[in-house]
């Protein structure tokens, strides 16, 4: 499959509220966010993987000074999750600043923001 | 392939800064005749132009800079070539020159690189400079400052790299730059203490942890060897280049708390110029955030990993130090326009070389190491110098 259909079905997948990624069929590792290409092996031959949306913060930043369109929800927190199924995906979180952590247990929110589908975390069985 | 017998043979830019009453055009016009002054060459020696800009058509609504370039000049007819490689674009457009009149099929190529960022709002600039992330990253409102704060939080955790560290490259190239007439913070003095009270931009970094949004231009010229007898007195060798990719997401690379495209671009320069890390006297280090500066110079492994930090502390890396790092200041406070950074970059080595540095000038530098980023580690270009 191309770029384009790979990534136009992850975000269809996300509109549905699912989190669906790509497991290499040559080399097996696991990519998130699709590319045409396995980035470990070259191949490009993925069968899918359905994530639980359960991971693990990486690490994250405060960011205030955000471009234009976000302008309304600064400052933004911003993490870097590495999922239970294995792939990393960067996101915005739902977390105040004292449930921030590096190692904090995480789930998958799928949160409705001017018609879009947007992919946020927030702590694993919080509000 | 090694580089050798292709020279830099003339160097020039305008003040870094927030300049009023400027345009591209005159930018362009400034620092090219310092350029052909300094090289006593004619225009009609000049065999090609490249020139280096990040986002012209966003800054300025204007998108065709080789033709505004070459028309500007008075040298219409010459073939001009741009190059893009995001905020590296100034270092892209040296090493194609140097690729240009490598080839044998021109003699003089002079490189400009020019911004002109301040006609825009900061939010609106905060923006255009956001897009050089991945297409996801900007989906989630993702900036290099954010990259860059993610990557300073893993060092602080697992490398030993504290704050206090951070804060000091800010107060060191701000001294520096005290010396350079043509920084952006020519007169500003930093302390330890205005970088951790300043704004909190991405957590942890703050506002005195950024360059600023610099206006200007710098432009050298490429020449063969053939050609520098012919006109130049002191010219200065280009004797490596290397240049690497990334992997375009943060997210999507095995090291988080590195960029290994500056590790690749510097092993290839190093090798291209038959060199080890202990025959560079000096280097540029593209510091556009402070934690860079020093993870990058682990990267280069010129301190071992985690250790930067340390070698700042005791005093090594400063103008007086035994590697002085950043003596124009930087980007931090030499300034950061864009698409003229890389070109700045090798003309303050340059300088150092000739022994035309001024008050800033550091006693018997006989190479010099210049190092680039486009985007957040995506595009990174080394570049090494030396006295013929
Ligand atoms: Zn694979």
């Amino acid at each position: 499959m191309n770029d384009k259909s790979l990534i136009q079905e992850f975000k269809e997948n996300l509109k549905k509220r699912k989190l669906i990624g790509t497991k290499c069929r040559t080399c097996g590792s696991i990519g998130v966010y699709p590319n045409s290409q396995c980035r470990k092996c070259g191949n490009a031959s993925f069968e899918k993987v359905k994530f639980s949306g359960k991971g693990t913060l990486i690490t994250y930043t405060i960011l205030h000074a955000v471009p234009l369109r976000f302008k309304e929800n600064a400052p933004l927190v911003i993490g870097l999750v590495e999922l239970e199924e294995g792939g990393r995906i960067s996101a915005q979180l739902n977390a105040s600043q004292d449930e921030l952590s590096v190692g904090k247990k995480l789930e998958a929110i799928f949160q409705e923001i001017d018609g879009r589908i947007l992919l946020k975390f927030k702590p694993l069985g919080g509000i | 392939m090694k580089v050798e017998s292709i020279f830099i043979t003339g160097v020039g830019q305008t003040k870094y800064g927030k300049l009023e009453g400027q345009s591209l055009s005159s930018l362009i016009y400034e620092a090219a005749s310092m350029t052909l002054l300094d090289a006593s060459i004619a225009r009609s020696q000049i065999d090609a132009i490249v020139i280096s800009n990040l986002a012209s058509n966003r800054f300025n609504d204007q998108q065709n800079l080789t033709a505004l370039c070459a028309d500007v000049l008075g040298l219409s007819g010459t073939p001009a070539f741009r190059t893009g490689a995001s905020s590296a674009s100034g270092a892209a457009a040296i090493q194609q020159a140097v690729m240009m009149v490598k080839s044998g099929m021109f003699d003089n190529v002079l490189v400009i690189g020019v911004e002109l960022m301040n006609q825009v709002p900061t939010d609106v600039s905060t923006s255009i400079l956001a897009n050089s992330t991945h297409p996801w990253e900007q989906e989630q409102g993702i900036t290099i400052p954010a990259l860059a704060a993610m990557c300073t939080r893993l060092n602080m955790i697992h490398n030993g790299l504290t704050r206090e560290q951070l804060a000091l490259v800010a107060v060191k190239n701000h001294k520096n730059a005290l010396l350079n007439p043509l920084a952006h913070f020519h007169h500003k003095k930093v302390t330890i203490e205005d970088v951790m009270n300043s704004p909190i931009i991405a957590d942890p970094l703050r506002l005195y942890d950024f360059s600023p949004r610099s206006d200007g231009a710098a432009a050298i010229i490429i020449s063969s060897g053939k050609s520098v007898k012919k006109f130049c007195e002191q010219p200065i060798r280009i004797t490596g280049i290397g240049a690497a990719t990334d992997v375009f997401a943060y997210m999507d690379r095995e090291n988080l708390m590195s960029l290994d495209a500056t590790r690749l671009a510097a092993e290839r320069a190093l090798k291209t110029a038959g060199m080890t890390q202990k025959e560079i006297d000096i280097l540029e280090v593209h510091d556009a955030f402070t934690p860079l500066e020093l993870v990058n110079l682990e990267d280069m492994c010129f301190f071992e990993r985690g250790s930067a930090g340390k070698a700042l502390e005791e005093g090594i890396t400063e103008r007086e130090g035994q590697l002085p790092v950043n003596v124009s200041g930087g980007l931090k406070a030499k300034g950061h326009p864009v698409g003229a950074t890389g070109i700045g970059q090798v003309l303050e080595l340059t300088l150092q070389l000739r022994n035309e540095a001024g008050k800033r000038q550091v006693p018997g530098v006989e190479t010099g190491l210049a190092h680039a980023i486009g985007g957040f580690g995506n595009n990174v270009f080394v570049t090494i110098l030396s006295r013929t």
